[in-house]
Parts: structure tokens; C-alpha cells; sequence
């Protein structure tokens, strides 16, 4: 009988001790207050309903935490991702203005513009990610929203209306959609510090 | 102007429990036993009342040896003021409750 009441008390501290680990570091103390508690409790079935409990609320917390926190990205991951967003675009950018030239005025502007998010992205994405200087400025924000509409649309309207997007997808994903996507993030990052969301 | 919010009956609860014996530091356990509330739901309730600032917690060093430190709280003055009102407000509700009935 003892050693059943040993073994469950034994199990309740290890329970109330992996609620510890489960709790988020910001609420450490709790944690050590719950798992504390145990110890002066007397009954082994009073002491696993507590340790029970103390799991359930670093969990909850956790997810809390979880939910309400923004995700910590690496920022090796950002400038990966940034680079494969924008690369493509800004390969197309160069290879527009060195065949400007050859292009019909009207054609080549257009094709520049859209490119031209390539090479913007890739500073925007420098300041924010590596020199870790959000962008917050209203007017500066509004123009990443115009130019990734500008290089997104055209495009994905053009590739639409002309049923090819089963034909040309992988131009649709390296042209339109990428960069939106890059530029998307962008907007997000330009709104919250990089120091708190990034870790290298 | 979180502090209007409207308390769930157990905060009610364990701000009822507080009350009683204002200045008075209280174990987490013993605070679970008078409340009803198992530890699951009480630390949680604990932890936001002590991020609003309407509870005040410490550690105590235990008296038995070998034991380790305990956590201990009690309300602080807003604490106490806005669980004043919020069970008042609760027994007056209650009392219109049972009167209706």
C-alpha cells in the first residue's frame, strides 16, 4: 500500500515537474510555484490531482502563449526566403534593362516596372531582415502595397484571361506570386521590430 | 478600463476567498481547497489577476525543513477595492435573483 502511494506521489512530482518544462519561460515562477506546492501537500491522490492541474494550466498557458505571440523566425530563414521570393524578378529586371533596347517602348516599360520589385524587394527585405530597420513610415508602406499589387496583378490577370495558368505556372509562381508573397511578409515585418521576431 | 470586465464565477470565487482576510498571505494549495478549484483552473486565474496588478505574490521559505519555498499572495489595494465591487455587485444580482423567484 505504502509503495503504491510512493509510486503515484512519485508520478505526481515528475508531473508537476514536466508541467514546469511545458510552462513559457516569462511565467517561470508559476511554474516553480505549482511545482512547490506539491511538496506540501500530504495525500499522494491529492498530490497527482494537483500535479494533474498543474500540467493542464502550463499547457493552457502555453497555448496562450503559442496564439497570442508572434512566431520567432530565424533570420537565416527570412533571407533565405526573401532571396527566393525576390531573386527571380530581379533576374528578369536585368535582363529587361539589357534588352531594353529590343523592347518596344510601351512593352519594355511595363515588363521593367513589374521587374523592378525583384531589386526593390531584395533592399527592402536587406533593411529589415539583416540591418534589422523596420519600415514604418505610412507613405513608405503604401508604396510596397502599390508595387506588389503592380506585380502581382498584370500578370495574374494577363496569364487568367488567356487560360494559361496550367501552361505557364512556374512563370505565374516566379513572376506573380512569389514576390507577393515576399512583399506580403514584407509589410508584415515593417510593422513589428525584427530584433523580437528573428533569431540568428 | 479592463478592470470593468465582468469576473467568471470562479475569479469571483477566489477573490471571495481573498477577501475575507485582506492582508492575509495565502497558499496556492489552501486557496484551492476553499475555492473548490483544482490547480488547473486556479493558477491561471492567479497568474491574470497578478498581471493586472490586483494581486500581490511573494515567496515564503517553508517552515519545515527540507521543504522548498512556497508562493504566496493576497490582494493589493485595487485588488481588494475591485473585488469589493464585484461581489457586491454579484450578491445584488444574486438577491434579485431570489427575490424574483
Amino acid at each position: 500500500m505504502n509503495s503504491t502511494r510512493s509510486v503515484i506521489r512519485l508520478f505526481a512530482v515528475r508531473l508537476a515537474a514536466h508541467a514546469e518544462k511545458a510552462m513559457p519561460q516569462s511565467r517561470g515562477d508559476w511554474a516553480r510555484a505549482m511545482r512547490n506546492e506539491i511538496h506540501h501537500i500530504s495525500g499522494s491522490g491529492a498530490a497527482l490531482t494537483w500535479a494533474l492541474g498543474c500540467v493542464f494550466a502550463s499547457y493552457r498557458e502555453r497555448m496562450r502563449t503559442m496564439i497570442s505571440n508572434r512566431p520567432r523566425i530565424s533570420r537565416w530563414v527570412l533571407v533565405l526566403e526573401m532571396l527566393c521570393c525576390f531573386t527571380p524578378l530581379t533576374l528578369l529586371c536585368l535582363a529587361t534593362v539589357a534588352n531594353l533596347g529590343r523592347m518596344e517602348t510601351p512593352t519594355g516599360m511595363v515588363a521593367l516596372t513589374v521587374a523592378a520589385a525583384g531589386p526593390i524587394g531584395l533592399i527592402v527585405a536587406f533593411k529589415i531582415v539583416v540591418l534589422n530597420r523596420p519600415l514604418l513610415t505610412k507613405p513608405v508602406l503604401a508604396a510596397l502595397c502599390i508595387i506588389a499589387a503592380w506585380t502581382g496583378l498584370p500578370y495574374t490577370l494577363k496569364i487568367l484571361a488567356a487560360g494559361e495558368l496550367l501552361n505557364h505556372w512556374r512563370e505565374f509562381v516566379l513572376i506573380a506570386l512569389l514576390p507577393v508573397l515576399g512583399m506580403t511578409h514584407l509589410l508584415y515585418l515593417a510593422t513589428r521590430p525584427v530584433s523580437k521576431l528573428a533569431t540568428i | 478600463m479592463g478592470q470593468a470586465r465582468k469576473f467568471s464565477e470562479q475569479t469571483l470565487a477566489v477573490l471571495a476567498v481573498l477577501i475575507e482576510q485582506p492582508r492575509k498571505w495565502r497558499h496556492g494549495y489552501d486557496l484551492s481547497k476553499e475555492t473548490g478549484l483544482k490547480s488547473g483552473t486556479l493558477y491561471p486565474i492567479l497568474m491574470r489577476l497578478c498581471d493586472r496588478a490586483l494581486l500581490e505574490s511573494k515567496w515564503e521559505p517553508s517552515s519545515e525543513p527540507g521543504r522548498p519555498p512556497r508562493h504566496i499572495y493576497r490582494l493589493t489595494s485595487a485588488g481588494g477595492a475591485l473585488a469589493r465591487v464585484q461581489l457586491s455587485t454579484r450578491g445584488t444580482l444574486e438577491d434579485a435573483v431570489g427575490n424574483h423567484a
